[in-house]
């Protein structure tokens, strides 16, 4: 194995496990995880010389996800999944350890338009800032932000307003507000 | 909790469970050869049209282009597939993405040189942008009409500048050539009908196709009959041409095929506008129908007689634009003008077996937006 392939080894060994949960979290099915992520690191390995920054390894692995999940033709042959503003009906949103809150946070994930749920993956799973993630993304900062902004709304309208933090957090309010 | 820790909190619980065989080395290497494999072949199938694209000038001029040894027959002419711009990713005919951060209401038409860049005639602002093949916005150019004429080959563009000139922009080459502009009366611009090679354009009033352009200036095209020239074909051997409508013909007017060469026009049908050439020059794609919306996709082989029809089901669903994906498939972008939802479609020349490539989902009004924006 030469030292480019020892090299390439090494950071698949180290990473590949965290790159298959953000694989996971932009296309929301495990098979095409896997497969988002490994053709996503087959091209990491053909652009690998160019890549001479290591510690922008991972930045430029990501924007090959996105874009990779974004590509049109790849849709085809996927599931049937798309984006939607609304919440497919009839589907259980009760999960024992917050009442459903997480499914439905879920569902509206899922149902985002694929670079809006891009900007919430990088944003609130990557932690990345409004500038890591425009650049990952090739996008600017401003779309960023309103990305980011109609995604929040959406959570704020799509879910069901008994679960809502804003309201979760009112009721706990008035609850200390009666035991005063 | 507030929203944003929620989803922080529910993004990391979803993906703390997903586990997977750990991918080997050996795996990932034979996924890179196969992709590998195929960027070879679609570059070389640019090279071939490139290489094509110097025989045009030569037929246009009546030479024979021969040489008095015998030579090995060309490859067919192959011209690339359409790239279809959507949400600000541009997807090429290979698969691979590429993010412009341009609004599909703001656009009117879209070209992809060989070289990788990305031209996007613009209605907001009036200008023609040309981007990196990476995305990146290089250079915006004012024009009086926000629309691009691309080369078969897809190694040039030209457009009309504000200053009426015409620019001409040649894929490796860093900056726009100039001509001089198209002679018209007063203050009017013409059109560009044609770029045959970045040297060479057919141009007109919008009705007729009149002149070529050269650095030189216009010299006249003398033809059998008026006709607009609508495509050239992958090989330059026949044009697409629209002919004025007349009485009978009211609506789209005649449509044909004429040979340059012999100086004849060789096919002729007079239900069907905007005839376009398959990337193998084998087919035409026509689409008839009012404010960015069709009521079906038509394909005619080259005695135009009909080869396939793809209509999308319902009463109220339209095409919006339309382009070849490949020599014998079409990408559509289909739409429900009453909804408002947009879907895209590749579907066989022949119309059969139409296969979603992005399932329906939400858009703005087809009238005004077109929301898959095929390449030229």
């Amino acid at each position: 194995m030469t030292d480019r392939d020892a090299d390439f080894t090494a950071y698949l060994q180290a990473r590949q496990a965290r790159l298959l949960r953000t694989a996971y979290l932009l296309t929301g099915d495990q098979h095409q995880a896997e497969d988002l992520l490994q053709t996503s690191l087959a091209k990491l390995y053909l652009a690998w010389d160019k890549v001479h920054d290591r510690g922008s390894v991972d930045s430029y692995v990501r924007r090959i996800m996105v874009n990779e999940n974004n590509s049109l033709w790849r849709r085809g042959w996927k599931k049937r999944e798309f984006a939607t503003d609304e919440v497919p009906e009839g589907r259980p949103v009760h999960d024992r350890y917050d009442e459903g809150l997480g499914a439905a946070v879920w569902d509206v994930v899922q149902t985002l338009p694929r670079k809006a749920r891009a900007v919430v993956v990088l944003r609130y799973y990557e932690q990345l800032s409004e500038a890591e993630t425009a650049d990952t993304l090739g996008i600017s900062v401003g779309t960023v932000k309103s990305q980011t902004s109609r995604a929040l709304a959406a959570l704020r309208q799509r879910t069901p307003v008994e679960l809502s933090p804003s309201h979760r957090e009112g009721h706990r309010e008035s609850d200390r507000e009666e035991e005063r | 909790m507030n929203d944003e820790t929620l989803l922080s909190t529910e993004l990391s619980r979803r993906a703390e469970d997903v586990l997977a065989p750990p991918l080997s080395f050996e795996s990932v290497r034979g996924r890179a050869d196969a992709i590998r494999r195929r960027r070879r072949g679609g570059a070389a199938a640019v090279a071939a049209v490139v290489a094509l694209a110097v025989i045009v000038p030569t037929v246009l001029s009546g030479g024979s282009g021969g040489s008095d040894g015998i030579e090995p027959a060309p490859a067919p002419p192959t011209a690339p597939g359409s790239s279809v711009l959507h949400d600000g990713t541009l997807t090429l005919p290979d698969g691979e993405t590429v993010p412009v951060d341009v609004d599909n209401a703001d656009v009117s038409q879209v070209g992809v040189l060989t070289d990788g860049r990305i031209v996007v005639a613009m209605m907001d602002p009036t200008a023609v942008r040309v981007y990196g093949p990476d995305g990146s916005l290089e250079e915006q150019y004012p024009v009086e009409t926000n629309a691009i004429t691309m080369s078969a080959a897809d190694d040039a563009v030209a457009w009309v500048a504000e200053d009426l000139s015409v620019r001409v922009l040649a894929s490796g080459v860093a900056e726009p050539a100039t001509l001089p502009g198209i002679p018209m009366p007063g203050q009017a611009s013409g059109g560009i009908d044609a770029v045959l090679d970045p040297q060479h354009l057919l141009v007109g009033d919008h009705t007729t196709t009149t002149g070529l352009l050269t650095a030189d200036g216009v010299a006249d095209l003398t033809t059998s009959e008026p006709f607009r020239v609508i495509d050239v074909s992958p090989g330059g051997d026949l044009w697409s041409v629209a002919f004025v409508p007349t009485v009978d013909h009211e609506q789209y007017g005649c449509s044909g095929l004429y040979d340059p060469e012999a100086d004849e026009v060789v096919a002729q049908r007079c239900d069907t506008p905007g005839l376009r050439f398959s990337p193998d020059g084998k087919h035409l794609l026509s689409l008839a129908g009012d404010n960015n919306m069709y009521g079906e996709a038509t394909t005619f082989d080259l005695d135009l007689q009909p080869a396939g029809t793809f209509a999308p089901e319902g009463e109220t669903v339209v095409v919006s634009r339309a382009g070849w994906a490949d020599p014998t498939h079409l990408v559509v972008g289909v739409t429900d003008w009453q909804t408002g939802r947009w879907s895209l479609v590749r579907v066989g020349l022949d119309g059969s077996d139409p296969e979603v490539v992005v399932p329906e989902g939400p858009g703005r009004n087809p009238e005004t937006i077109a929301e898959f924006v095929v390449s030229e």
